[in-house]
């Protein structure tokens, strides 16, 4: 794809959709949410 | 220099993080990153323990070993078959008596999962072309312990689909989050995946593997209680001496309170669960399910402890309980074309930890076990 003034270069896409991936996933690893440690009563 | 646009403001930088979101997922969640062996999953912290136990489960049904090619026999249940048939031990049973049909055992047992948790497990047991599925349920199975959080872990990383299961979730939110659950993986395993990639830069260091074997009492009481252990063992031995229900209870008072708590609280609850309670209809879609899917599978109603015959005041149990739930198992099991083994009175009471558990190993119950499971697949 061809670079220019109203069109992002290729490498810039893929190191701008990179950062946006490695923070979704980052986000969704150490999101909040249920604590899942619990300790089983059955004993 | 000329700057071009910023990439920011371009659709193709947001259909590319999608395919690098989905990309980085799929290194993480289909590689030994998430499914790799782990200090975690022997873990002394009791706190760690049902986590640990899902994420063996998880790893058994979504990564499953490809290098061993014993057709496995899958245990479904919880804590009562976690313990009582324990690979190490079930597997030279069954040697034994199919010496001609190599087979393994995946225990996928987990500490407190009732029958809202193995339904959706058992859905999953197909990856594994299981010789055998053997579903332990105990007759306090098919009624919720109130005390357990909702919804487990276990109820997460397996209860996927577009559609709902027996008993449907509430509201939009639980739609949504099976779905998000459903179409991306690192969603649903994203406890698993912290906990995993955590472990692996600090790995928990106060760990010991559960023993293959035991060859005494003190020796289970020193693995599950540590430094208590012998105190223990001692009030273990005072009731084998004057095996009465008030001496069972004074030893579970010094090794077991917590479960001495549930098994009063248990019997305090009057509701006996019938043909339309959620639970009988999750055992009903797990046994229609795996039958329809030509899933060879049997339920075995886990042994019950006889002292409870000297339950006079009904402190420990429901008079008429076991029985009406038993008799719904069995009708459920038949409707689905599902054999049901009664164990409630296989063992004596000196062979129980507590009301629910069998001693590992030392209490014999994988010998009858693979005895019933060699039998169902001979037949």
């Amino acid at each position: 794809m061809p670079s220019g003034p109203d069109r992002p270069g290729l490498g810039a896409i893929a190191a701008r959709a990179l950062l946006y991936a490695l923070i979704a996933t980052a986000i969704v690893l150490w999101m909040p949410g249920r604590d899942y440690v619990f300790i089983y009563q059955g004993f | 220099m000329k700057r071009g646009a910023p990439a920011a403001g371009s659709v193709l930088t947001w259909i590319t993080a999608l395919v690098f979101t989905v990309a980085i997922g799929a290194g993480i969640t289909q590689t030994r990153i998430l499914w790799g062996p782990t200090a975690l999953e022997h873990s002394r912290d009791v706190r760690r323990l049902v986590f640990a136990q899902t994420y063996q489960a998880a790893r058994a049904v979504y990564a499953p070993a490809a290098d061993d090619r014993r057709a496995p026999v899958v245990l479904l249940g919880n804590s009562r078959i976690w313990l009582a048939a324990r690979p190490s031990y079930l597997e030279p049973v069954l040697a034994h008596d199919l010496p001609d049909r190599p087979l393994r055992v995946d225990n996928l047992g987990i500490f407190g999962a009732d029958i809202r948790d193995v339904e959706p497990l058992g859905r999953h047991v197909d990856a594994l072309a299981p010789a055998m599925v053997v579903i332990a349920v105990g007759t306090s199975d098919l009624v919720p312990d109130p005390t357990i959080p909702w919804p487990t872990l276990a109820a997460r990383v397996f209860d996927l689909g577009w559609r709902d299961g027996p008993v449907p979730p509430i509201g939009a939110a639980e739609h949504l989050d099976r779905w998000a659950r459903t179409a991306w993986p690192l969603f649903r395993f994203r406890e698993m995946a912290r906990a995993a990639i955590e472990d692996r830069v600090v790995p928990a260091s106060d760990t010991e593997a559960f023993p293959d074997h035991f060859t005494t009492t003190a020796a289970i009481f020193a693995y599950m209680h540590g430094p208590r252990g012998a105190e223990v063992e001692a009030a273990y031995q005072t009731w084998r001496r004057q095996p009465t229900l008030a001496n069972f209870t004074a030893y579970l008072q010094i090794g077991s309170q917590l479960h001495l708590a549930l098994v009063r609280r248990r019997a305090q609850d009057p509701a006996i669960p019938d043909a339309t309670s959620p639970g009988v209809r999750q055992l009903e879609a797990l046994l229609t399910g795996l039958a329809s899917r030509h899933v060879p599978a049997m339920v075995v109603v886990m042994p019950e402890n006889p002292l409870l015959a000297q339950d006079a005041a009904n402190a420990f149990h429901q008079p008429g309980f076991s029985d009406a739930v038993a008799g719904l198992i069995t009708a459920t099991a038949a409707r689905a074309g599902t054999t049901v083994v009664d164990a409630r009175d296989w063992m004596p009471a000196d062979q129980f930890l507590d009301f629910d558990h069998l001693l590992p190993e030392l209490s014999g119950f994988q010998t009858r076990l693979g005895a019933e499971i060699t039998h169902a697949l001979r037949s």
